[in-house]
C-alpha cells in the first residue's frame, strides 16, 4: 500500500477585496503518496499557483482539510507553518529565488540554519557539500549567484530544495526563465530525483514536462478538472 | 492637467493615511521649531527695532577698571552722566537721561512696588512713544525744573487704577512726592528692555525725583548701575572715534575728581556709545543660535525620516511607475507626480507648522520671558509665512529630486516583464546601513546632548543650596529718601535710623505667626555689597567679596552651617562690633593656610580705621554658576544700606504687607513694605537659567525621541519594503518570524553599535571641549546610558514594527512583489 505523504479535502481559497470576492480554489480533493511525481496543468488563472502555495503551506486555505503525514496543517499559526516548511518541504522556483548576497553555499545552507534543533557546522558542510555535489555545482560553492548562469541558478535552487531532506519537493514552473537545453536538463535532474523516491509536485505550462510526471492534474476555474490520471512514469524527454 | 493630478494625488495620499498622517506631523512639528527659533533669533539680530531710525540711537557705557581687570562693568557715577547728557547735545545729536528703579506707591494702600524709569523730557519724543491719554514731559518740565509730574504705562493704568478714565489729573505718592499723573503711554509702545528682558517700566518720572541724583550728583567717586545715556546722533558717525574720544576725556574728568581718593589711583574709565541693539540683546544671540541649530539638527532628522518614508513608498509605488514608464512617461512625467504629492504633504505641513511656532513662542513666554529678549513680542508674520513656505516648496522639490534619481527605467521595465515574479528591487546593502547609521547616529547626538543638559539643569536645580527656604520670605523694605545728614549729624541720624530698625525688628518677633525674624541687607541668594577687605588701610593688598549685613539670628534662621568659629552674638549687634563672618571659599583666599579665624582685616565699607576680625567661618553655599563665590556677613553699618526682613514663618501662615506696614507705622512712617517674596521664589528665579535649559532641552528630547521613533522605524521599514520579496524567499524555505526579526536586528548590530559609538564619542569631544570653556558642566553616566538605551529600544521594537507587515502574514505575500 502507498504510503500518504499529503491529503487535501475540500480546499477552497477565496481572495477578498472591497469590491469583490475571487474564488481561486473551489474545493480540492487530492491526495499525493511518497515517489509521486505529480504535475499540475491548466490555464492561467485556474489555480495552479494558488494551489501550489496552500500546498506548500506559503499561504493558508479559506476552508477545508489538509493534513500532512497525517498532521492537520490548514489552521497552523505561522510560525508553525514556517516549522512544518523548514522539515517537510521543498521550494523550487521560477525565478530560482536565491539570495544575492549570500554565496552559493550559504544560499543552500540557509534552510539548514533555521532548523528548530540547531545543526553543527559540520552537519550543515556535510549536508551542503553532498547536495552541491549532486547537482554538479560543488565547484561553484564560493560564487555568488549573479555570477552563474540561469541553468546554473536553478540547479543551485534545487540543491537548496534538497539539503533539508524534505518529503515533499514543490515545483513552480522550474523551466519558466530557462531556455530549452537549460530547461530540459534541469528536468532530467528533477525526474532522477523522482526516481530515487524523492516526491515533487510541480506546476507547468509545459505539456512536454507535464507529461514526464506520474500523475497529472489538469485545473480550470479552481477545481481538478480531470480524474488524477497516471502517466508513463518513466517518460524521457527526447533530446536525452 | 495640474487639477486631475491633485485630485489623483489627494486620493492615492487618503489610501495611505498613515503615511500622510506621519509626513504632516513630523514635518509640522520640525519646520515649527525651526520657523519660531528662525523668528527668535531674527528679532534679536536683524529685526529692525520699532523706534523712529532706530540705527542712531546708542545708548552711554561706562566701565571702571583697576589695572586691566574690570571692577564695575556698566556703573556710571551721575556728574559723569549730567556730563554727558550736556556735553552730547548737539545740533546734529539729541540727548535724555534715564535711570531704572524700583519703588513704592504709598498712596495706594497695599503699597504696591513698581517698575520706575527716571527720564528727561527727551527720552520718549526719542523712542516714539505715543500716548493713550494725556502727553508726556514737556521741556520746560526737564532737567532741574522738579515738577512732579508722572506718566503711567498702560499696563500699570490697568493694573493699578483699573483704567480709570480721569486718572490724568490725579495724584500717586512715591516716596514723599505726591507726582500729579500727566498721561498714560499707549498700548502699542513697546519700550526697550535695557535693563533686563522682560523687565517694563510702570511710572515714568522725572530725572530730578531719582534718588541717586539727589544724593550723589556731585559724587564721582560713587558709581552705580542701571543708569545711562540715552543719545541719538544723526547721519554718518565714526563710533570707534568718538568712543575713544569719550573715554579719554571722561577717564581725565575722573582721574581730576577723584583726585583726592587714594583709594582711586588705580582705577580708570572708559566710556563708549553702545547702538541700542546691542544693548537690548547683549550677547542673547550666543544663546539663541544653539537653539536654532538644535531646531535645524532636528530638521535635518525629520528629512532624513522623510526621505526614507518618500522612498519606501516609491518602491511601493514601482509598479504603477512601471506601467506608467511602459505607456510614455518619461522621468519627468514621474517626478511632476512626485512634487505634485510631496507639495500637497509638505504644504499641509507647513499650515500647521503655524500652530506649532504659536505653541514655541508662548513656551517662550513661559519659561524664558526673564531671559531672552523680544521674547514678548514674538509672533507669526509676514517673514515667518514666506519662510515657512519657501521651506515647504524646497522640502517637496527636493524629495521629488531624490526619488526620480532613484527610478531606474531598466529595473521598471523588468517589473514588467517578469509579470511581478521574482524582480524585486534590491538597496544595496551598505545604502541602507548608511540609512541606518545616519538616522541612528543623528538621533542618538541630539538625544546624548539633551539628556546631558537635562540632566545637568536637573541636578543643578534639585541640589540643596546649603540653606532652608521654606517658609522663609525676603521683606524689602522701601524708605523715604532723605537729605544726607551733615558730616557730625550723621552719627545720630543712622544711629537713630538703627534703633527703629531693631524696634521693629523686635516688633515683629512678637507676632505669634512669625517663628523667626532676621534683620539684614539681603538674603543669601542676592548680596547685594560688593566690597573690599584688605589688610592695610590703604587697600593696597584687597579682597573682593560680596556681603550683607545681618543680625545674630540671620546665619540660624537660613541654617546657613558654620564650619569653625562662632556666630554673632546679640551684643556684638547692638554694640556693632568689628567681627566678620565668611564663607570657607573667601576664607581660603584669606588664609591658605587654613588659620582664617581670628585674623583680622580693614573693611572698605566698615569703620576704615579699625580692623575687623573673622570670627567664624560658614559653609560655601551651593549656588549654581558661583559655588565659589566669596561671601562674608558684618553685624556693622547696617543702617547706610537699605534693609530688609528675614521672615520664617508658621507653617500654613502667611505675611500680608498691611500688617507688617502697620507695625513699623507704630515706630517710624519711614519705612514701608516694597515687596514680599518667599525666597523659595527666588532661588527659583536665580536657576532660571538652568530651568529654561532643563526645559528647552526636555522638549528637545521629547521631540528627538518622537521623530527618531518615525525615523528609525522609517528606514527600518524602508529596508523590509526593499528586501520584502527576499524575506518572503527565506520564509519560503522555512525561516519563522522569530528568526527573520532575529535576523534583522543581527544584520544591524554592526551598524547600530557603530552610530551609537560615534555619537557618544562626539558628545564625549564636546564636553571635553566644554569643561576647556567657561561653561560649568557636569558629566552623567545616566546621561549616557538613558538615551542610548532608549535607542536601542527604539530600534529593536521598530525592527520588530518594521518585519510586522512580512512576518504577520503568510510567506506568500511577502513573495508577490506587487
Amino acid at each position: 500500500m502507498k504510503e500518504t505523504i499529503l491529503t487535501m479535502s475540500g480546499i477552497t481559497k477565496v481572495f477578498s477585496t472591497e469590491e469583490m470576492e475571487t474564488h481561486a480554489l473551489r474545493g480540492i480533493d487530492l491526495e499525493i503518496y511518497k515517489g509521486d511525481f505529480v504535475s499540475i496543468c491548466g490555464p492561467s488563472g485556474c489555480g495552479k499557483s494558488t494551489l501550489l502555495s496552500i500546498l506548500g503551506l506559503l499561504d493558508m486555505p479559506t476552508d477545508g482539510s489538509y493534513k500532512i503525514e497525517d498532521l492537520e496543517v490548514s489552521q497552523l499559526t505561522l510560525a508553525a507553518a514556517a516549522h512544518i516548511r523548514n522539515e517537510k518541504i521543498g521550494f523550487i522556483f521560477q525565478s530560482f529565488n536565491l539570495i544575492d548576497e549570500l554565496t552559493v553555499y550559504d544560499n543552500i545552507a540557509l534552510p539548514l540554519r533555521y532548523r528548530k534543533t540547531p545543526m553543527s557546522n559540520a552537519d550543515i558542510d556535510h549536508a551542503v557539500m553532498s547536495c552541491l555535489t549532486k547537482v554538479d555545482m560543488a565547484h561553484r560553492a564560493k560564487h555568488r549567484p549573479n555570477q552563474l548562469s540561469g541553468g546554473q541558478q536553478q540547479r543551485i535552487a534545487i540543491a537548496r530544495a534538497l539539503v533539508g531532506n524534505p518529503a515533499l519537493l514543490l515545483v513552480d514552473e522550474p523551466t519558466g526563465n530557462l531556455d530549452s537545453k537549460n530547461g530540459d536538463a534541469v528536468m532530467d535532474m528533477l525526474k532522477t530525483l523522482n526516481l530515487e523516491g524523492t516526491t515533487l509536485c510541480m506546476v507547468t505550462h509545459d505539456p512536454r514536462y507535464a507529461d514526464m510526471a506520474t500523475r497529472k492534474l489538469h485545473l480550470l476555474d479552481g477545481k481538478i478538472l480531470a480524474p488524477q490520471t497516471h502517466t508513463n512514469a518513466n517518460a524521457v524527454i527526447d533530446t536525452f | 492637467m495640474l487639477v486631475k493630478d491633485i485630485r489623483a494625488c489627494l486620493y492615492s495620499l487618503s489610501k495611505v493615511k498613515v503615511f500622510t498622517i506621519t509626513i504632516i506631523s513630523t514635518l509640522a512639528l520640525t519646520l515649527g521649531t525651526l520657523v519660531a527659533m528662525f523668528n527668535l533669533n531674527f528679532t534679536i539680530l536683524s529685526a529692525s527695532l520699532p523706534y523712529p531710525n532706530a540705527e542712531q540711537l546708542y545708548v552711554s557705557k561706562a566701565v571702571h577698571y583697576i589695572k586691566d581687570r574690570v571692577e564695575f562693568d556698566d556703573f556710571t557715577p551721575i556728574p559723569m552722566l549730567l556730563e554727558i547728557y550736556e556735553n552730547e547735545k548737539t545740533p546734529e545729536s539729541q540727548t535724555a537721561l534715564f535711570g531704572y528703579s524700583e519703588e513704592v506707591i504709598r498712596s495706594k494702600v497695599e503699597t504696591p512696588q513698581v517698575n520706575t524709569t527716571y527720564i528727561t523730557p527727551e527720552f520718549m519724543p526719542m523712542l516714539g512713544f505715543t500716548f493713550h491719554l494725556g502727553r508726556g514731559p514737556s521741556a520746560d518740565e526737564g532737567l532741574n525744573s522738579m515738577q512732579p509730574i508722572a506718566v503711567l504705562s498702560y499696563q500699570a493704568w490697568q493694573k493699578y487704577y483699573g483704567q480709570a478714565a480721569d486718572i490724568v489729573g490725579q495724584s500717586i505718592q512715591i516716596d514723599q512726592v505726591n507726582f500729579k499723573v500727566i498721561g498714560v503711554l499707549s498700548e502699542q509702545n513697546r519700550e526697550p528692555e535695557m535693563l533686563t528682558p522682560g523687565r517694563l517700566t510702570d511710572v515714568w518720572l522725572p530725572w530730578d525725583y531719582y534718588s541717586f541724583q539727589r544724593r550723589d550728583a556731585q559724587h564721582w567717586g560713587i558709581t552705580g548701575p542701571n543708569r545711562h545715556v540715552l543719545i541719538k546722533k544723526a547721519g554718518a558717525v565714526d563710533i570707534p572715534t568718538i568712543n575713544h574720544q569719550l573715554s579719554t576725556h571722561y577717564n581725565s574728568r575722573f582721574k581730576t575728581q577723584t583726585a583726592s581718593s587714594s583709594f582711586f589711583d588705580d582705577m580708570t574709565i572708559t566710556l563708549e556709545l553702545l547702538p541700542l541693539r546691542e544693548k537690548i540683546h547683549g550677547d542673547s544671540a550666543s544663546k539663541t543660535i544653539w537653539l536654532l541649530l538644535g531646531a535645524l539638527c532636528l530638521l535635518l532628522i525629520a528629512c532624513a525620516n522623510i526621505a526614507n518614508l518618500i522612498l519606501a513608498r516609491a518602491v511601493n509605488q514601482q509598479r504603477d511607475m512601471a506601467i506608467k514608464a511602459a505607456l510614455g512617461a518619461g522621468r519627468g512625467h514621474l517626478s511632476r507626480g512626485i512634487f505634485i504629492e510631496l507639495l500637497i504633504l509638505t504644504s499641509c505641513a507647513a499650515m500647521f507648522s503655524f500652530a506649532v511656532s504659536e505653541l514655541c513662542y508662548y513656551l517662550l513666554r513661559l519659561v524664558a520671558a526673564d531671559n531672552l529678549p523680544g521674547v514678548l513680542n514674538l509672533s507669526t508674520n509676514f517673514i515667518t509665512v514666506a519662510l515657512c513656505l519657501i521651506l515647504a516648496v524646497l522640502l517637496a522639490s527636493l524629495g521629488a529630486w531624490l526619488v526620480s534619481k532613484r527610478i531606474n527605467f531598466k529595473q521598471l521595465n523588468s517589473q514588467l516583464q517578469s509579470s511581478g515574479k521574482g524582480t524585486g528591487l534590491q538597496i544595496k546593502t551598505e545604502t541602507r546601513k548608511a540609512l541606518i547609521f545616519s538616522q541612528l547616529f543623528l538621533a542618538s547626538l541630539l538625544l546624548l546632548a539633551c539628556s546631558q543638559t537635562f540632566i545637568n539643569a536637573w541636578g543643578l536645580l534639585s541640589q540643596s543650596p546649603n540653606f532652608s527656604t521654606s517658609e522663609r520670605y525676603e521683606v524689602e523694605l522701601n524708605q523715604l529718601v532723605e537729605q544726607r545728614p551733615a558730616r557730625e549729624q550723621r552719627d545720630a541720624f543712622y544711629a537713630e535710623r538703627r534703633q527703629q530698625l531693631l524696634d521693629v525688628t523686635a516688633a515683629l518677633k512678637q507676632n505669634p505667626q512669625f517663628k523667626a525674624v532676621s534683620l539684614t541687607t539681603g538674603t543669601p541668594i542676592e548680596f547685594g555689597l560688593s566690597t573690599f577687605l584688605a589688610t592695610d588701610s590703604g587697600f593696597q593688598a584687597q579682597y573682593s567679596v560680596s556681603g550683607n549685613i545681618v543680625d545674630e539670628s540671620y546665619l540660624p534662621l537660613m541654617e546657613i552651617s558654620l564650619l569653625q568659629g562662632r556666630n554673632f552674638t546679640t551684643e556684638e549687634v547692638n554694640s556693632q562690633s568689628a567681627v566678620l563672618i565668611v564663607n570657607q571659599a573667601f576664607a581660603e583666599q584669606l588664609a591658605p593656610q587654613g588659620d582664617a579665624i581670628g585674623k583680622r582685616f580693614y573693611w572698605l565699607n566698615g569703620r576704615r580705621h579699625i580692623q575687623y576680625e573673622i570670627i567664624g567661618i560658614s559653609e560655601n553655599l551651593a549656588i549654581p554658576d558661583k559655588p565659589d563665590t566669596a561671601r562674608m556677613w558684618a553685624v556693622d553699618r547696617l543702617s547706610a544700606y537699605t534693609p530688609a526682613f528675614i521672615i520664617q514663618t508658621h507653617t500654613g501662615q502667611q505675611i500680608l504687607p498691611q500688617s507688617i506696614n502697620q507695625t513699623m507705622a507704630q515706630i517710624s512712617k519711614r519705612w514701608r513694605v516694597a515687596e514680599i517674596q518667599p525666597l523659595s521664589q527666588q532661588l527659583s528665579n536665580s536657576l532660571a537659567i538652568h530651568q529654561v535649559a532643563g526645559w528647552a532641552a526636555l522638549s528637545l528630547a521629547t521631540i528627538t525621541l518622537l521623530i527618531a521613533l518615525i525615523g528609525i522605524y522609517g528606514v527600518l521599514n524602508y529596508g523590509v519594503s526593499m528586501r520584502r520579496y527576499e524575506l518572503g524567499v527565506r520564509m519560503a524555505i522555512g525561516a519563522s518570524p522569530k528568526s527573520i526579526v532575529l535576523g534583522l536586528l543581527g544584520e544591524n548590530t554592526k551598524v547600530i553599535f557603530t552610530a551609537l559609538g560615534c555619537a557618544t564619542f562626539a558628545t564625549v569631544a564636546a564636553m571635553a571641549w566644554l569643561a576647556n570653556s567657561e561653561v560649568m558642566f557636569s558629566v552623567s553616566l545616566l546621561g549616557f546610558v538613558l538615551p542610548l538605551s532608549l535607542i536601542i529600544g527604539i530600534t529593536a521594537a521598530t525592527t520588530v514594527l518594521a518585519a510586522s507587515g512580512v512576518i504577520t502574514k503568510p510567506a506568500l505575500y511577502s513573495l508577490r512583489s506587487n
